[in-house]
């Protein structure tokens, strides 16, 4: 932490879904994101097609993460305190993501994708 | 476990990325602690023919 960055240029099409772009310093980055990704065939749309979170288990599970956090030490000696990014281009940032010039302490990221495909009975 | 860092300075050209997605980070410069989580699932409930019904918690 505590560097300075020189960007020349950056270019980012889209940021979407509690995703953040920042040049300098964050501490904490805790974003989440939930999604029914749903692709349905037929022209009618009402309310009973609705799909609440709760009617699957992806959005209710754990994640499982290392039990014992390993004691670790870090100290920093910052000899030259720059950061010099010549030309970035990106086109998407999306859910839950981040692009960081500088530090960022800690990240929590949690992304619950559901997706779902309804096609229409056939009269055979 | 004890880490020393000596930073002598950063620099990066050029970057040409197409996507960032789901729970991922791309980071020029420091950091402590990165946990990213996602979840992803196509079970054969997924693929529905004919109405939908809902599974009722």
């Amino acid at each position: 932490m505590g560097r300075y960055v020189q960007i020349s240029q950056s270019g980012i099409n889209s940021i979407a879904y509690s995703s953040i772009f920042n040049i300098g310093d964050t501490v904490n980055f805790n974003p989440k994101f939930r999604a029914i990704a749903m692709q349905r065939e037929g022209n009618v749309w009402n309310d009973n097609y609705d799909l609440q979170f709760n009617y699957y288990s992806i959005f209710e599970r754990e994640a499982k993460w290392l039990d014992s956090s390993l004691p670790i030490e870090t100290n920093y000696h910052h000899h030259d305190k720059n950061i010099i990014v010549g030309n970035v281009s990106i086109t998407g940032v999306s859910q839950s993501s981040s692009v960081q010039f500088g530090g960022l302490k800690n990240i929590n990221a949690e992304t619950r994708l559901k997706h779902i495909r309804s096609i229409q009975e056939r009269e055979t | 476990m004890n880490i020393e860092v000596h930073n002598w300075g950063l620099s990066v050209g050029d970057v040409a990325i197409e996507a960032i997605a789901s729970s991922s980070v791309f980071l020029i410069g420091d950091n402590e602690e990165i946990k990213l989580s996602s979840f992803y699932d196509t079970p054969p409930e997924s693929y529905i023919v004919g109405n939908i019904v809902p599974l009722a918690p």
